[in-house]
């Protein structure tokens, strides 16, 4: 079934208003989680949406799926505004785009990412441990920096780094039981 | 920043927690560095996972309808820059003349004098117009980590040049590309290598619907239809 994002990349502009309805929800619960501001958040949807018409283009299934992407670019743009109006930064954070070119083709990664549910991924995070959990919550969904996080938690800088990064990679070895199973 | 360093940030890579200047300079080791790109793969698979944790809220009343207004007025076409108008040139003395004749004469009608004045006085503005629209070449700023320069497009995107000061050589098996993007994607409108100085590029004719453009660090083997390496150099969006 062709998405309203698919439609829209081949060039159906009227496709556009169907993806803002699609994903206005999802984007504004990525980005109230990073802003704890109803009103911000919706402004940070709009710097959203107004990119991905910018750059919706360059997706590349490929590389990533269409709701992470688009999520992605609403929780950066969440970020992005957080940012500006601490004047913490001159110039905006990057989209997804910048990153996502980085991402090395995987079809069988693509395929586990096809079937995860939110329910599935809530319960990988359940079985981090506690302190693990709670660094990649603040820095994924809060979009905090583990200096930041540091700070908060009185710790040092290089224990929220070690914490996060096992994390990610016990995050993904959760996952991947799933993937190897559909490796032939 | 050196590559054990980068190491270390490539979970803050993955999760788009760099400033884009961090990012920047990573993103050059990535793009020169195969085996550090495998390493950051496991963390970018992760951060595509947790796109997948949001817990959808009730929206704000109006919230959607708020959001789809402010985009579709934020998509319109932008108001064109206004631009002075050039300092008002002496008009030939077409209207003094004109009416010195129909008095000399005494056989024109006052409508054809009018007429007459209307014509002239109409070139005249013809002229200045054409004046004003000849001058408006557009300047689009470029800046990216410790480079900075412009893109100067000609007022019909006939043609453009690129001027960029302090972007370095490319790496070895890299080139740089320059982009335009607008409702069509990206499209590439030249390629070259830095350099240490000045560096000034032709471009051909540009979209006239675009609204932005980028330089990408790209490696020598990519197919040059879309950006595949990281963004060095960007115009505001």
């Amino acid at each position: 079934m062709t998405t309203h994002f698919e439609r829209f990349r081949a060039g159906d502009a009227a496709a556009f208003d169907a993806l803002v309805a699609e994903y206005t929800g999802p984007a504004f619960a990525a980005a109230v989680q990073v802003l704890h501001d109803p009103a911000l958040a919706e402004e940070a949807v709009q710097d959203a949406f107004v990119r991905l018409w910018q750059r919706g283009r360059q997706f590349d299934p490929a590389r990533g799926s269409e709701r992470s992407w688009i999520l992605t670019i609403a929780r950066n743009a969440a970020i992005d505004l957080r940012r500006k109006r601490a004047r913490a930064f001159e110039r905006s954070i990057d989209d997804a785009p910048a990153v996502y070119a980085m991402r090395d083709p995987d079809d069988t990664w693509q395929s586990v990412i096809a079937s995860l549910t939110g329910e599935r991924l809530r319960q990988a995070l359940g079985e981090l441990p506690a302190e693990q959990r709670d660094v990649i919550v603040r820095a994924y969904y809060r979009g905090q920096r583990p200096a930041d996080i540091a700070r908060e938690l009185a710790l040092p800088e290089g224990t929220v780094r070690s914490r996060l990064r096992l994390a990610l990679t016990k995050l993904r070895d959760t996952l991947a039981p799933v993937r190897e199973a559909l490796e032939p | 920043m050196n590559r054990v360093q980068a190491l270390e940030l490539l979970p803050e890579y993955a999760l788009g927690l760099l400033d884009p200047a961090e990012a920047a300079e990573l993103e050059r080791l990535l793009a020169a560095d195969p085996a550090l790109r495998a390493e950051l793969q496991p963390f970018l698979q992760a951060a595509e996972a947790l796109a997948h944790g949001y817990t959808e809220e009730p929206l704000p009343a109006g919230a959607a309808q708020r959001i789809a207004a402010g985009v579709r007025t934020r998509l319109q076409p932008p108001t064109p820059i206004p631009f002075p108008p050039p300092p008002p040139a002496a008009r030939t003395p077409w209207r003094a003349i004109a009416l010195a004749s129909a008095a000399a004469v005494l056989l024109l009608t006052v409508g054809l004098a009018a007429a007459l004045i209307a014509y002239l006085d109409a070139r005249d503005d013809a002229e200045n117009l054409r004046a004003q629209l000849a001058s408006r070449a557009i300047e689009l700023p470029l800046s990216g980590d410790g480079a900075r320069g412009a893109v100067y497009v000609s007022s019909d995107f006939s043609f453009a040049i690129l001027r960029i000061v302090g972007l370095p050589e490319a790496p070895q098996g890299h080139h740089y590309q320059v982009w335009s993007e607008g409702p069509y994607g990206a499209r590439s409108a030249a390629d070259f290598e830095g350099a240490s100085g000045e560096l000034i590029v032709r471009l051909p004719s540009l979209p006239r619907d675009m609204t932005r453009m980028f330089v990408t660090l790209e490696p020598d083997d990519a197919a040059g239809d879309r950006p595949r390496g990281p963004e060095v150099m960007s115009s505001p969006r």
